[in-house]
């Protein structure tokens, strides 16, 4: 890595401070969008037809912002049985392979996604007639984003990181 | 690509530290690369539908909920009264978890959401109390399961329509297990007790009527929350998940009132939310890909299949049946199972003699077990994120239940086949 | 290759090819039951079978059908309003009052009008898409009798979430409220919705009697399921392997016509006998008209739509 350190560690957190401001916008939203929908279908004659769908796919995006903000504090769900048996050099070889294995899958996906985003991007959603492209996209920025988030732990093998506002299950 | 092997893999990576989510998602991954006839297209495809469901919103809605109720003091002011109230009684949290199951049960349809709200509020109450935090933990996960076997159930729903049975009958057929269920956690509860003599129960000695009284009007505004999504969709106002959603909006109105939510509590509320619902969603997303991939191969049939083809005596096929549905349970989530496993297992029921009503209660309850199995027990999961804990000591706190649990199918399985009417 | 040894991989299956065929009805629905078992029958002991996947397993209808598009999937039947999402026009075979009832969708499934609009759809979407399978007459349920548009004004209707189903209920004088239909149940017994529309396999299916007292004879989508494959993998089949399917899939066809019709005159038989839910026959014409002027005009198919009905008319 030639950039310094520190201006990794900025880079980082402007990257994960995006990714959980767009999460957390999404879950606000999707509170809203069902609170919407109820209330209209009680004081409107015509319901509102949208707030399912829309409701639905601001829940996705979500996942996977969230997703990809985990990733940046290293919080996914692990199991921890095996690495907390072996040595202290050993566990970091071992949180070095998950990196490994996280960084290739989350490239695949990734990378294979676009394609299928361009394949997706005529359908059009049924109620609110946006582009499926615009969904799908979801999980392929959120594994664009788990992958710049996992390469620090493939070159470090720290599974722990400090001063996050979740706490990592390890 | 052998799914014995990408079953191994799942095993070995999830053994190796690699995020439960991505241990589902490179096996599937595999299947595809060895698999001429698919592209990386689909998984892109059952990642996004994986989570695109009105009914999993809630999953989010619970877990705001929970996290809402906390940061507006009103879980305080309930905690006050039912500790209160509840002084002197040996056992007396880990009781009222048991009763907020079964009251709940009502409300939810879904075990995860009931791990969701109720592992944020109570475990770690229980834990300040002096009870381990295993058995904290196992009683809240078990006890969760109780949510899917009472109506409304989304399982006994998909069940229902798979099977082409009568949702009603099925709904009514979950109230006498449920009570099964209940009364052994509560069995097991106060035979516990007697080891537990670390728990402290009762420190507001002295608490007269009187106080108690005023306890009980402060909590009351909260009983709101439980009474709007119960009696909302009872009363037919909501879905389940709008009343989730409609929960949070009473919960946030009461929270603004007692002054205890500030903008600041609220965000924060909101971020943990975000946090924990991305974290348990992850893993649902990338267990309806490795669904899909079992599916495709007839995984799940060819199993039943082939073990059921072993017998014709109805008690020997009901052990077979619940050995087979404890496996799936393990590493399928429900409905996915249901989806896939019912359409082979119900036109068995009638050629044993049995009732497909009575089966599909067996079928709900196994795989609502498998919630708590590893390797893919979406309920450790939830727990573990929920409370902090990690999700080896989840499973630890389980194993006990595993017993009782067991203890609990074999009276749903083979009491209505005595009893004749199976 | 996977332990099922159902893919074309395979050294072991010789030059047999196997389809991977996906839809979202129970294996006990007459198009599953009658349908596909036919074609089957007819491709038996050829080198081409068709292996089902039913009650969605491999995705749901708007899934599946991505799926043969994206070529993971080799084949899917679905209704023509998930097949308009390729191709807009095509949404015309699920509006309102189009076909009289079941036969003359049946007389007319291989009509010029309608084998236009399957080629048309092909050019489109890249699939080929096969003539339609007889999959239902939807009928409206709640807890009133419908027999006019002022019955309707004050009812919360589910309806699938697509815009053609709402287009219909709308002009009908309904308030459609889009739902999913496994939610359906649980809506109606709590109230959440009012009333719903559906053909009588499904109404049956998922128990709706239970929890709606009426059932007005409305008939206003006479519906069938296609049969659409991807054109890669019809492309890879032999001249004789394509008249084979084609074939089989035209048996497939009268088989389930028949069986749907006798599971609709027996499930309605089943409803007039018992007490769970009161059938009403009705006269249409009201909703009819009101349908038909709205449609005739203004939509993409509207041309064609006003066409296939003079078809009938003849
Ligand atoms: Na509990
Ligand atoms: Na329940």
């Amino acid at each position: 890595m030639s950039a310094s350190p520190s201006a990794l560690a900025r880079l980082k957190k402007v990257i994960a401070g995006f990714e959980e401001t767009v999460a957390v916008t999404f879950l606000a939203a999707v509170t809203v969008l069902l609170v919407t929908q109820f209330a209209t279908r009680y004081l409107l004659a015509n319901p509102l037809v949208w707030t399912e769908e829309v409701s639905r796919y601001a829940f996705v995006w979500m996942i996977f912002m969230g997703s990809a903000y985990l990733a940046s504090k290293n919080a996914h769900i692990v199991v921890t049985f095996i690495s907390d048996l072996v040595s202290r050099s050993a566990s970091k070889w071992i949180v070095r392979f998950a990196a490994a294995v996280v960084i290739v899958a989350s490239v695949v996906t990734a990378w294979a996604g676009i394609e299928f985003l361009d394949q997706m991007s005529g359908l059009l959603s049924p109620a609110t007639g946006i582009s499926m492209a615009y969904i799908y996209a979801a999980p392929v920025v959120g594994f664009a984003l788990i992958t710049i988030h996992s390469l620090e732990y493939l070159i470090t093998g720290s599974g722990v990181v400090d001063g996050g506002e979740v706490e990592p299950i390890v | 690509m052998s799914i014995s092997i990408l079953i191994l893999l799942l095993l070995v990576l999830i053994l190796l530290r690699v995020p439960v989510g991505f241990a589902l998602l490179v096996p599937s991954l595999l299947y595809i690369v060895f698999d001429p006839q698919a592209t990386f297209g689909i998984a892109i495809q059952q990642l996004m539908n994986g989570g695109n469901s009105f009914a999993l919103l809630a999953i989010p809605m619970f877990v705001l909920l929970g996290n809402l109720a906390n940061a507006s003091g009103i879980t305080d002011r309930m905690y006050d009264f039912a500790s209160a109230s509840l002084r002197g009684v040996r056992g007396g949290l880990a009781y009222v978890n048991v009763g907020t199951s079964v009251g709940f049960s009502l409300v939810s349809g879904a075990a995860i959401s009931d791990a969701a709200a109720m592992g944020k509020i109570q475990v770690p109450q229980m834990v300040k109390r002096g009870y381990p935090a295993g058995f904290s933990l196992g009683l809240t996960g078990a006890s969760s399961l109780i949510a899917p076997m009472v109506p409304p159930s989304i399982p006994a729903v998909v069940y229902a329509i798979t099977a082409g049975v009568s949702v009603s009958s099925l709904f009514v057929a979950g109230i006498f297990p449920a009570l099964v269920i209940t009364l052994l956690f509560i069995a097991y509860v106060a035979l516990k007790m007697r080891k537990l003599t670390t728990v402290q129960e009762g420190d507001e000695k002295g608490v007269g009527a009187k106080r108690l009284w005023i306890l009980f009007l402060r909590t009351l505004p909260a009983v709101g929350a439980p009474v709007i999504v119960l009696g909302g969709i009872l009363a037919g106002y909501f879905t389940p998940t709008e009343a989730s959603a409609a929960g949070v909006v009473y919960v946030l109105v009461l929270g603004l009132i007692y002054r205890g939510l500030n903008p600041k509590a609220l965000l924060g509320a909101l971020r943990t939310s975000t946090a924990t619902s991305a974290s348990i969603m992850f893993i649902v997303v990338n267990a309806a890909l490795f669904g899909w991939v079992l599916a495709r191969e007839r995984v799940p049939q060819e199993l039943a299949e082939s073990v059921l083809g072993l017998t014709e005596n109805p008690f020997v096929f009901l052990i077979l049946l619940n050995l087979v549905l404890l496996a799936i349970g393990a590493i399928i989530e429900p409905t996915s199972a249901i989806l896939i496993l019912v359409p082979v297992l119900a036109p068995l029921a009638p050629l044993f003699g049995l009732d497909p009503i009575h089966m599909g209660i067996v079928i709900i309850f196994n795989l609502m077990i498998g919630l708590l199995t590893p390797p893919i027990g979406l309920v450790l999961f939830t727990l573990s994120e929920v409370t902090g804990y990690p999700v080896k000591t989840v499973i630890r706190g389980a194993v006990p239940f595993y017993g009782i649990m067991l203890v609990a199918l074999a009276a749903i399985s083979f009491v209505p086949l005595m009893l004749g009417i199976g | 290759s996977g332990t099922s040894g159902s893919n074309e991989g395979d050294s072991a299956d010789g030059d047999v090819r196997t389809l991977r065929l996906s839809h979202f009805m129970e294996p006990s629905h007459p198009i599953e039951a009658c349908g596909m078992e036919a074609l089957r029958n007819h491709l038996d002991g050829s080198t081409l079978q068709v292996e089902t996947y039913p009650a969605a397993q491999l995705g749901g209808e708007t899934e599946s059908l991505e799926q043969v598009f994206s070529g993971n999937l080799d084949m899917s039947i679905n209704g023509p309003s998930f097949i308009g999402v390729y191709y807009e026009p095509f949404n015309v075979l699920d509006a309102g009052y189009l076909f009289e009832n079941a036969e003359a969708l049946r007389d007319l499934s291989d009509s010029e009008a309608v084998l236009g609009v399957l080629e048309d759809a092909q050019e489109a979407s890249g699939m080929k898409v096969f003539p339609g399978w007889y999959y239902g007459t939807r009928y409206i349920t709640a807890n009133t009798p419908v027999e006019s548009p002022d019955d309707l004004k004050n009812l919360k209707l589910r309806t699938p979430d697509a815009p053609l189903y709402k287009t219909n209920i709308t002009a009908m004088g309904g308030n459609p409220t889009p739902m999913a239909l496994d939610e359906l149940y649980l809506a109606l017994q709590q109230g959440a919705v009012d009333a719903q529309e559906n053909p009588f396999p499904t109404i049956k299916t998922m128990n709706l009697q239970e929890v709606q007292d009426h059932l007005s004879l409305t008939g206003h989508m006479v519906q069938a399921l296609h049969i659409s494959v991807g054109e890669t993998v019809w492309e890879s089949l032999t001249a004789d392997e394509q008249t084979l399917l084609e074939e089989g899939i035209a048996a497939g066809a009268e088989a389930a016509y028949d069986c749907v019709v006798e599971q609709e005159e027996s499930i309605r038989a089943e409803f007039e006998a018992g007490d769970d839910i009161e059938v009403h026959e009705i006269d249409v014409t009201e909703f009819r008209d009101a349908v038909r002027a709205e449609l005739s005009e203004g939509q993409p198919f509207s041309e064609l739509y006003r066409e296939l009905i003079a078809a009938q008319e003849q």
